[in-house]
């Protein structure tokens, strides 16, 4: 049934080329080959596992517009997939990566239908982002791979459902309201024990004059009430968000922020019932001084340990998924952890769905802030300062922030939570103005958790990125990037219920120290085409563990047309 | 609740902080003053903000988008029936080859529909890619009947021009078109018979196919013979300074690895390349490399790795083409050292235009170490696999152990060479080819001969399985069947392969028709001993003959009658295996009896009808027979 839709559609579709309708085309064509090898003490004498591999796929995303009236507009996204090395259609497939039906009513109100992208405030529809700002031109360009392959574009999260905006005019003023509304199904019931799943969000967004806003914000995610017979659940989050800008020649003023409540509801067919509610408030003052191209923040934040929003706090990555890339070690014995480099690169390791409660997360790589600014039980001071832009030589950034929770959980005490993030880039073609972009970046992330009392926490992480750009001849950058993750203490992980109570604390030690290493060409054929050849060496440390050391090779091609 | 207070305090104390920035300025711009009437004072007028209509253009506005309609059934009735036939005696198809025996219809080169779509996002950048849909008549409602899938494009291009020189890079999969040279990389050149309809026919008035086929020499080879299918990489630069050109390919061959290998990212790669300057007409020097490496299995250590380079070169002019390839390979695998072994390959053709006597001269001599599936030659190395080093043997279609080849196809492990002639008079085309190769040393103690009566129904028996029929003997490959059968004398012999063969086209006119008349002649032998000729007797190993008659008769613009014949009789000597039952050698007789007709119902479109009495005995080897009907129609229509 899907291969005759799926037929039928590109037929029709391609019937309409020639006819009065308007059928445009967009797409993106990738063929890559990664080589990678497995090295060390952890596979020393292991007779079992796999050590090397050969691995890549060609695909071919075809994006058909057909826009029949001014007024209307269908995009279908079909993909065709080759595995690499399978000939002959045996390691072909044909997927449908999305549908999208987008129109105007009245000409006032626009909507779409199908697969869609939100996103709405840091607190509300939020999909945090895995990278830091610093990261080396040669990650980026495999994450963007990974990105691409699980919609995560920007801070939006694909869902399947429909959304509509419009704006409401003040005549003779430059002010406005913008509405925007969605509603979606992210469970489809199982017709015995699951019910449907559904997520709506409404926002009312003031302009005012263009010098401040003021929005509100609604997001409720809920499951269909008595649908089947077991439990239903409802979070519904309510917010509110400003900002505030005073110019002036010198100096602009910002204040911005927003505040909020959520409301958890989870009721059993045993007629009892779970409820928690959250809150939070989130202000922040930034002062641009613009001759110095300089600014400087201060932030204040309070997040309950009950605040619960499904849409801003669901994580991009699972934290127990296995890695594709060598999953096992010490012959089927014991599953390999995720490295940064797979956290990076590794497509199957990443959640395209938004979960009702917290997930589980990796402490090593984010302990602070792991589901972004509505991480839960946070309160504090973040102090950030910036300076220079992208388009001058250099710019630079610091940030720290001081945090404490503001709940113990069943363990212990309150954790203090220190976050310090600094980066540069530095232009050095902008500086000596030479057409040939040669670009050096750094950047650092220090992480320090701390818990005194019976079950006592001392982690420390530091993540630090080297990046290096240089345009040799035209169009052809020779890429460098490192990256070294550190971490060292004790941590406890958590496991939650359905109901999102800490039901379980695990004890997590680590140790390691996680060294990659990047260098390759880049060549653009234009400015959406480009072919990418890249050595990539991680070496994983382990410290107290000397025989579970190891080391991945991976060298990776690919070329990409996007249009 | 005391939370929920606190954020709305928040909120509110936002608001109010807001508001006494704005009382305390003194002086307010213009824009605060709405501010203040917005908030405080009610607007004139409110109305939804008309949006203009959606953007028109998205991408590409231009695509081409071309293809095939190509609706294929064959029904065979083998009342007989076969040992090892994958299907009942009676049987339809809608596929080229049984879905039964098909990898359940995935291994599909012939879609019923071939969309092919291709653009230019950028002047420098360029795609090609295709749906191919399948239709298998199964009569289940669901997915099970039909195949979306990628057989040939899905190919992306980039482009730069500059002054010095110009580079094209092609990536992708389902089968990019690669070849470098001869023993490297390229492809296997079988014969096939006029009277066949095949895959990759492409004429739009059927009768042009038989005219070609009367043209074209035997001397030369055609384009899409020379490329092999691969996917990943390909790099090439022309017009380089001083006349130089490269070309590179890295990525996986269809030889490379098995399906399943594939899918669980076994690691092998192939690299190949070449570096070249000139042309072939001032004289083009080429410096090839081929390497296939990976290990055994993703596990170990065990290496397995195919390398050859070569130096070759070319010129051609009115009278004469020479075409010489030089270099040494090796094979790296558990049962193969490492031991480097020649590949030597001259091939002179002498034209002289008076006589208008085209003679081709071949000479070479191929270690049993230079073993590129996708080259030109057929491979004799066991230790080579299709698929990769320990593929299962009845899997293992590019082992051609002890073969007798047609007059032009070369075999590693072997020395030897062929000379053809061609000569045209006025409305016929005789070629006259006669070889002889001896191997370098005796690797397998079988020999095998290609079965080229009924050879593509015979392949459909069981598609692509080795070792099958009555007696395990039967190796059936893409359109093609072969019989390996065992020396029993257990001397060491370095064995001796001759072939011959002679064509005689004619061309005429019937009852002011065009007709065309072909007949070709085969005849090969394995033995001990050297021999300028095969000798047909029972002093080889083997020797077999096979004779084809076809007519192709045009009696209408758009409707050709075809005809065809064909007998082949194989026999063995006592040196080779007896049957069991019988205690006696090989002796068999296999015959083919065809009627056909192309129709070419609209410019681009036509139905084409064969049908075939086929039957197959061996005297000795007494199960080995089989009688019975083929018939097959195909719907091809381009657009």
């Amino acid at each position: 049934m899907k291969i005759k839709i799926k037929i039928t559609l590109i037929i029709l579709c391609l019937q309409m080329i020639g006819s009065a309708q308007i059928i445009s085309f967009t797409g993106y064509g990738r063929a890559r080959i990664m080589n990678e090898s497995l090295k060390g003490n952890v596979v020393k004498g292991d007779t079992a596992v796999p050590k090397r591999g050969t691995d890549g796929d060609m695909v071919f995303d075809l994006g058909i517009h057909l826009q029949p009236y001014e007024y209307l507009r269908g995009k279908a996204l079909i993909r065709l997939r080759n595995k690499f090395g399978v000939f002959f259609g045996q390691g072909a497939a044909v997927e449908f990566r999305q549908i999208l039906i987008e129109g105007l009513i009245s000409k006032k109100i626009k909507y779409a239908l199908g697969d869609i992208d939100i996103n709405g405030t840091p607190y509300t529809v939020f999909n945090n982002s895995d990278s830091s700002s610093y990261e080396a031109e040669i990650f980026k360009t495999r994450r963007d791979i990974t990105h691409y392959e699980n919609f995560n574009f920007g801070n939006q999260w694909r869902v399947q459902g429909a959304k509509a905006n419009a704006t409401m005019l003040f005549n003779n003023t430059n002010s406005d309201i913008k509405f925007k509304t969605f509603a979606s199904r992210t469970r489809a019931t199982n017709y015995g024990t699951l019910p449907d799943r559904f997520l709506v969000g409404l926002t009312a967004d003031a302009n005012i004059e263009n010098v401040a806003n003021v929005g509100l914000n609604y997001v409720s995610m809920f499951e269909v009430k008595d649908q089947v017979d077991t439990s239903t659940y409802s979070n519904n989050v309510a917010t509110v968000n400003f900002n505030y800008t005073k110019k002036t020649k010198s100096i602009d003023l910002t204040l911005s922020g927003e505040a909020g409540m959520s409301r958890f509801s989870r009721t059993l067919s045993t007629d009892s019932s779970y409820q928690s509610n959250g809150s939070f408030y989130d202000v922040k003052c930034a002062v641009d001084i613009k001759p110095i191209f300089s600014k400087l923040s201060l932030n204040y934040k309070n997040v309950s340990a009950d605040f619960l929003s499904p849409a801003a706090q669901t994580l991009r990555i699972y934290a127990n998924q296995n890695n594709s890339l060598f999953t096992y070690t010490q012959n089927y014995m014991a599953v390999r952890d995720q490295l940064y480099f797979d956290r990076l690169t590794d497509v199957g390791l990443y959640n395209q769905t938004l979960r009702p409660t917290l997930m589980a997360f990796l402490p090593q790589y984010s302990n602070v802030l792991p589901y972004g600014a509505a991480t839960p039980n946070r309160a504090g001071f973040s102090v950030g300062l910036t300076a220079g832009s992208g388009e001058k030589p250099f710019d630079f950034s610091f940030s720290i922030d001081k945090l404490k929770e503001l709940k113990a959980d069943t363990l212990s005490s309150l954790r203090d939570f220190t976050l310090i993030k600094a980066g540069a880039t530095l232009g050095l073609h902008q500086l000596f103005k030479s057409e040939r972009l040669f670009i050096l970046s750094g950047g650092i992330k220090h992480e320090n958790t701390q818990r005194d009392g019976n079950a006592k926490i001392d982690l420390k992480s530091n993540q630090i990125d080297a990046g290096l750009t240089l345009e040799t001849f035209k169009n052809l950058d020779v890429l460098g990037g490192y990256k070294l993750v550190l971490a060292k203490g004790n941590e406890y992980t958590a496991t939650r219920d359905a109901n999102n109570a800490i039901t379980k604390q695990t004890p997590l030690t680590v140790n390691f120290q996680q060294n990659l290493w990047s260098a390759g060409l880049h060549y653009r054929f234009s400015n959406q085409s480009f072919l990418t050849l890249t050595g990539n060496w991680v070496a994983n440390t382990q410290k107290e563990s000397e025989s579970t050391n190891y080391s991945i090779h991976q060298y990776f091609i690919s070329y990409i047309v996007n249009f | 609740m005391r939370q929920y207070s606190l954020s709305q305090w928040i909120g509110m104390l936002c608001m109010v902080v807001l508001w006494q920035n704005l009382q305390a300025r003194d002086t307010l711009p213009d824009s605060t003053t709405h501010f203040k009437s917005i908030l405080w004072g009610v607007p004139k007028k409110l109305g939804l903000q008309t949006i203009s209509p959606l953007n028109k253009k998205l991408g590409l506005e231009n695509i081409t988008v071309s293809g095939t309609v190509d609706f294929i059934s064959f029904y065979r009735d083998l009342p007989s029936g076969y040992t090892g036939l994958s299907t009942p005696k009676k049987n339809l198809e809608f596929t080229p080859y049984a879905a039964a025996s098909n990898f359940n219809g995935n291994f599909y080169r012939q879609p019923l529909l071939n969309l092919v779509i291709g653009g230019s996002p950028s002047k420098n950048t360029s795609f090609a890619i295709e749906y191919a849909m399948s239709q298998f008549y199964t009569g289940h409602g669901g997915d099970t009947s039909r195949k979306l899938s990628v057989q040939n494009m899905l190919q992306l291009h980039g482009n730069v021009f500059t002054r010095y020189g110009s580079f094209q890079l092609t990536a992708g999969g389902g089968a990019l078109n690669y070849s470098l040279s001869p023993l490297t990389v390229f492809n296997k050149d079988f014969r096939e018979p006029m009277f066949e309809k095949l895959p990759w026919d492409w004429y739009s008035k059927s009768f042009e196919k038989y005219t070609d086929q009367y043209n074209t020499s035997s001397t030369s080879t055609p384009p899409y013979i020379t490329n092999t299918a691969t996917q990943g990489f390909i790099l090439e630069g022309k017009d380089l300074p001083n006349k130089f050109g490269f070309s590179a390919f890295y990525g996986r061959s269809n030889f490379s690895l098995a399906p399943d290998r594939s899918n669980l990212n076994y690691p092998s790669q192939l690299l190949a390349g070449k570096i070249y300057r000139g042309d072939d007409s001032t004289g083009k020097i080429a410096f090839n490399g081929y390497d296939q490496f990976g290990y055994v299995d993703n596990v170990g250590d065990e290496k397995d790795l195919k390398q050859i380079a070569t130096a070759e070169f070319k010129y051609v002019n009115k009278r004469m083409r020479i075409h010489a390839e030089l270099g040494a390979g090796r094979v790296v695998n558990p049962s193969s050292k490492g031991k480097y072994g020649e590949a030597v390959s001259i091939n002179y053709t002498l034209y002289n235009p008076k006589i208008q006597l085209p003679i081709q001269v071949q000479l070479y001599s191929l270690d049993k170490n230079v073993a590129a599936m996708e080259s030109a030659y057929l491979n004799a190395n066991p230790t080579v696999s299709q698929g990769g080093y320990g593929t299962e043997a009845k899997y293992n279609n590019a082992l051609y152990p002890s073969y007798l080849q047609e007059v032009t196809m070369l075999v590693n492990n072997r020395q030897g060479g062929y000379f053809k002639i061609d000569k045209i008079l006025k409305n016929c085309r005789f070629e006259l080819g006669n070889a002889i190769s001896q191997e370098k040393e005796n690797l397998s103690h079988t020999v095998s001969f290609q079965h080229m009566a009924n050879a593509f129904s015979r392949s459909r028996f069981q598609p692509w399985i080795q070792n099958t029929g009555p007696y395990s003997l039967i190796n059936n490959r893409y359109r093609r069947s072969f019989e390996t059968i065992a020396v029993t004398d257990s001397g060491n012999y370095r064995k001796f392969y001759n072939a011959a063969d002679f064509s005689a086209k004619f061309k005429t006119k019937l009852f002011k028709k065009n007709l065309i008349i072909s007949n070709y002649i085969y005849c090969g032998t394995v033995s001990k001993d050297f021999s300028v000729i095969p000798l047909m007797n029972s002093t080889s190993f083997i020797h077999t003959i096979y004779e084809e008659l076809s007519g192709y008769y045009q009696i209408h613009e758009k409707l050709t009658l075809l005809a065809f014949y064909s007998l082949q009789k194989t026999k063995a000597n006592e040196a080779t295996q007896h049957a069991t039952d019988t205690q006696k050698t090989l002796d068999q007789k296999g015959t083919g009896y065809g009627l056909g007709l192309d129709y070419d119902f609209a410019p681009n479109a036509g139905i084409f009808l064969r049908h075939r009495w086929m039957q197959h005995k061996d005297k000795s080897f007494i199960l080995d027979q089989f009688k019975g009907q083929e018939t097959v129609v195909e719907l091809k229509i381009f657009f």
